[in-house]
C-alpha cells in the first residue's frame, strides 16, 4: 500500500510517500522537507505562532510536489496519516486539517499518528528491523528508553525528568554564544576541545531505572563557563567536548540501565538497540553506542540521517504499518500537545 | 456553479453548499456555535452537509473559506482544510474576508441599504473593522485598531454597525455625539454569505491568512556569557 504522510509538529514542514509491501518491506517514494530554521533562528528557538504561519503557507506546494516526485496521483494512495501529536499545536492542526481533508474528498483512510511512535518505528523503514527492540530518542523535545513489541505496543522503560538532550544542547550553544539550532554547534566546536579539560557532573548516572536528567549539567556548564570569562575560544571548545563528553556518559548509562531490563523481559540474546530522533545525528553520541553496543553483544541499528531529524516518509511509515493492522481514526480526531507514546490507542 | 464554503475564523464552525443553477439564495448551510473544537467538528459538518444537500466532493466547483481576521488557530484550520480539499479535487478555492462576509451576512438579512460598519472583537483592547457600501464595495482597508480610533476615522455615510464589537462601537460613537444604528451583534458570519461572495471572487488567488497581527514572538535575550 502507498500511504501520504504529512509532519508539522514542529519547525519542519514535511510531506512524503511511502510504499509499505504485503510482506512488510518498505520503500520511500518521496520525501520533501522543509525547515524553516531561517525563520526562527532571529529569535533563538522555535516560535509557535511563527511555525505555524510557515506551515500553512507552505503544506499544499509541499504535498504536491511529493506526489509530482513520487511520479503519482492522489487516486494511486490507499491512506493518508498526518502527526496528530505531541507537538505544538498551532502547526499540529495545519498538517491534520490537510490530511484529513485529503482523506475526505478522496474517500480514503485517515491515521492520526505519534509523532514519537514515527520516529520509533523509523527503522523497520530504514533497516527492516523486526519486533522487538529498544530505541534511545533523542530529539529536541524528546529524551526517552522505549521498548517496542509491536506497532502500537511501546513501553515506556524511561524518560527524561527536566530538559531533553536536544534542548539541553541548545541552552549550553546559547550561554557559549553560539547560536541556534547548538546540537551541530556544539558538536562542530567539541570536535576542537579537550573533553577531560572540565570536570563535569554525570546527572543519573549509576542510579537504577531509565531516566534522565540535564538541568543539572547544564548549571555547571554555566558556574564553570562564567568563572572562566570572558571566554577565550580554545575555552569555549574545551567547555564544548566536555559538555558533550557528559551528556554521552549520561545517555550510554542510562540506555545500559534499559538494555538490561530489555533484556530480562524478552530475554533477547542479541538485543536490537535502535538510536532514533535529530540527536541521533551527532557523531559522538553514535560513536558511543557502537561501542557500547558492540561490548554489550547488541546490534546498533542508527537509521540514516534524513530520517533521524523530523519528517514524514516516518509519518507515511508509521500510518502504513497502523493501516495494515486495520488501526485508522475517525475525522474528528483532535490534535494532541501532549500524547506519551505508551497511551497510543492499539485497537 | 457548485460552491462549498467554509467559515471557522472566529465563534463558529460553520459550512454551506451554494448551487447557483438553484438561486442565490438556495444555499444548504450547517452552523455550529463554539468558540474552540473546531478542528475535531468541521469533517464530520461536512460530512453531514453534503448528505443532507445530496452533492458529493467531487461535484463541488469552487471550494471557498474565511481568511480572517479572527483567531489565529480558527483561521488556520479553516484554511488548511479547504486547500487540502481543493488540491484532492483539482478545483479552485479562493478566500473571503470575515468582514466581508459579515456585511454580505446583514445584507442577505435585508438590515440596511446603507454603507455599514463590521466590528469584531480583537481582544487587548482592539477590533477588526472595515466598512462597506450597501453593495459590499470596501471603503478602505480591513484593519485592526482601539474602537475610539474606528470611530473617529469612519466615513460620515456610515451608519450602522454589525458584528460582536458592535455594541462597543454604537456607545463609542454615542460619546462623540455619533448615532451608529446597532444592527446586530452576531459573532461569525452565515456561511451562505461566504459562499455567495466566493461565486463572484477572483479564483486565481489561493487563500492566504488575513491575520492583521504579527506573531508573537521576541527575540530572546541573550543569555551568553561574555566572550573574549
Amino acid at each position: 500500500m502507498r500511504v501520504l504522510g504529512i509532519e508539522t509538529s514542529c519547525d519542519e514542514t514535511a510531506a512524503a510517500i511511502v510504499l509499505r509491501e504485503a510482506d512488510g518491506a518498505g520503500h520511500i517514494l518521496s520525501n520533501v522537507v522543509l525547515s524553516q530554521l531561517a525563520e526562527h533562528s532571529a529569535y533563538g528557538g522555535v516560535v509557535p505562532e511563527i511555525a505555524a504561519r510557515a506551515h500553512v503557507e507552505a503544506l499544499d506546494t509541499l504535498i504536491a510536489r511529493a506526489l509530482a516526485e513520487a511520479g503519482l496521483g492522489f487516486d494511486a494512495l490507499d491512506g493518508v496519516a498526518a502527526t496528530a501529536g505531541p507537538g505544538l499545536i498551532g502547526g499540529l492542526l495545519v498538517g491534520l486539517m490537510t490530511g484529513k481533508a485529503i482523506a475526505l474528498a478522496r474517500g480514503l483512510p485517515f491515521v492520526a499518528v505519534n509523532h514519537l511512535e514515527a520516529h520509533a518505528l523509523t527503522p523497520r523503514l530504514s533497516d527492516a528491523v523486526t519486533f522487538p527492540y529498544l530505541v534511545l530518542l533523542v530529539t529536541g523535545g524528546h529524551t526517552q528508553l522505549v521498548a517496542v513489541s509491536d506497532v502500537g505496543r511501546c513501553e515506556r522503560y524511561g524518560g527524561t525528568v527536566d530538559d531533553a538532550v536536544g534542548e539541553a544542547f541548545d541552552k549550553a550553544a546559547k550561554m557559549l554564544g553560539l547560536g541556534w539550532p547548538g546540537g551541530p554547534a556544539v558538536e562542530k566546536r567539541a570536535a576542537r576541545g579537550n573533553a577531560a579539560a572540565i570536570d563535569l557532573p554525570r546527572p543519573m548516572v549509576g542510579r537504577s531505572g531509565a531516566d534522565f536528567s540535564f538541568s543539572g549539567l547544564k548549571t555547571a556548564l554555566r558556574i564553570e563557563a562564567e568563572r572562566r570569562a570572558p571566554l577565550d575560544e580554545a575555552t569555549i571548545s574545551d567547555l564544548c567536548a566536555s559538555f558533550q563528553a557528559a551528556i554521552v556518559d549520561c545517555l550510554v548509562d542510562r540506555t545500559g540501565h534499559g538494555l538490561q531490563r530489555f533484556i530480562e523481559e524478552t530475554g533477547e540474546r542479541r538485543p536490537i538497540l535502535v538510536v532514533a530522533g535529530g540527536v541521533a545525528a551527532n557523531s559522538a553520541v553514535r560513536r558511543a553506542l557502537e561501542g557500547f553496543a558492540e561490548s554489550h553483544d547488541a546490534r546498533l541499528v542508527a537509521p540514516p540521517l534524513d530520517l533521524c531529524g523530523d519528517n514524514a516518509a516516518m509519518v507515511a511509515w508509521a500510518g502504513a504499518e497502523r493501516l495494515a493492522r486495520g488501526l485508522t481514526d475517525s475525522l474528528d480526531a483532535p490534535a494532541r500537545a501532549r500524547w506519551p507514546i505508551d497511551e497510543i490507542r492499539t485497537a | 456553479m457548485i460552491t462549498l464554503a467554509v467559515d471557522t475564523a472566529l465563534a463558529a464552525c460553520s459550512a454551506a453548499v451554494l448551487d447557483t443553477a438553484r438561486g442565490e439564495a438556495s444555499a444548504v448551510e450547517r452552523i455550529k456555535p463554539m468558540l474552540r473544537g473546531h478542528a475535531e467538528a468541521l469533517m464530520p459538518l461536512l460530512q453531514g452537509l453534503l448528505a443532507e444537500s445530496g452533492r458529493s466532493l467531487s461535484e463541488i466547483d469552487r471550494f471557498a473559506v474565511t481568511i480572517g481576521p479572527g483567531t489565529f488557530t480558527g483561521i488556520r484550520v479553516g484554511i488548511s482544510a479547504i486547500r487540502g480539499l481543493a488540491l484532492a479535487t483539482g478545483r479552485r478555492a479562493v478566500g473571503v474576508t470575515t468582514l466581508a462576509a459579515m456585511a454580505e451576512t446583514a445584507r442577505m438579512a435585508g438590515f440596511d441599504d446603507r454603507p455599514v460598519l463590521v466590528a469584531l472583537d480583537a481582544r487587548r483592547g482592539e477590533i477588526y473593522a472595515q466598512a462597506f457600501t450597501a453593495d459590499g464595495v470596501e471603503l478602505g482597508p480591513a484593519r485592526v485598531a482601539p474602537v475610539a480610533a474606528v470611530i473617529a476615522e469612519l466615513p460620515g455615510s456610515v451608519a450602522s454597525v454589525v458584528g460582536s464589537a458592535a455594541e462597543l462601537c454604537a456607545r463609542q460613537a454615542q460619546a462623540v455625539g455619533r448615532n451608529l444604528a446597532c444592527l446586530g451583534h452576531d459573532a461569525a458570519p452565515r456561511p451562505g454569505a461566504v459562499a455567495r461572495l466566493a461565486v463572484k471572487a477572483d479564483a486565481d488567488t489561493r487563500p492566504a491568512p488575513l491575520y492583521l497581527r504579527p506573531p508573537d514572538a521576541r527575540p530572546q535575550d541573550g543569555a551568553a556569557i561574555p566572550r573574549q
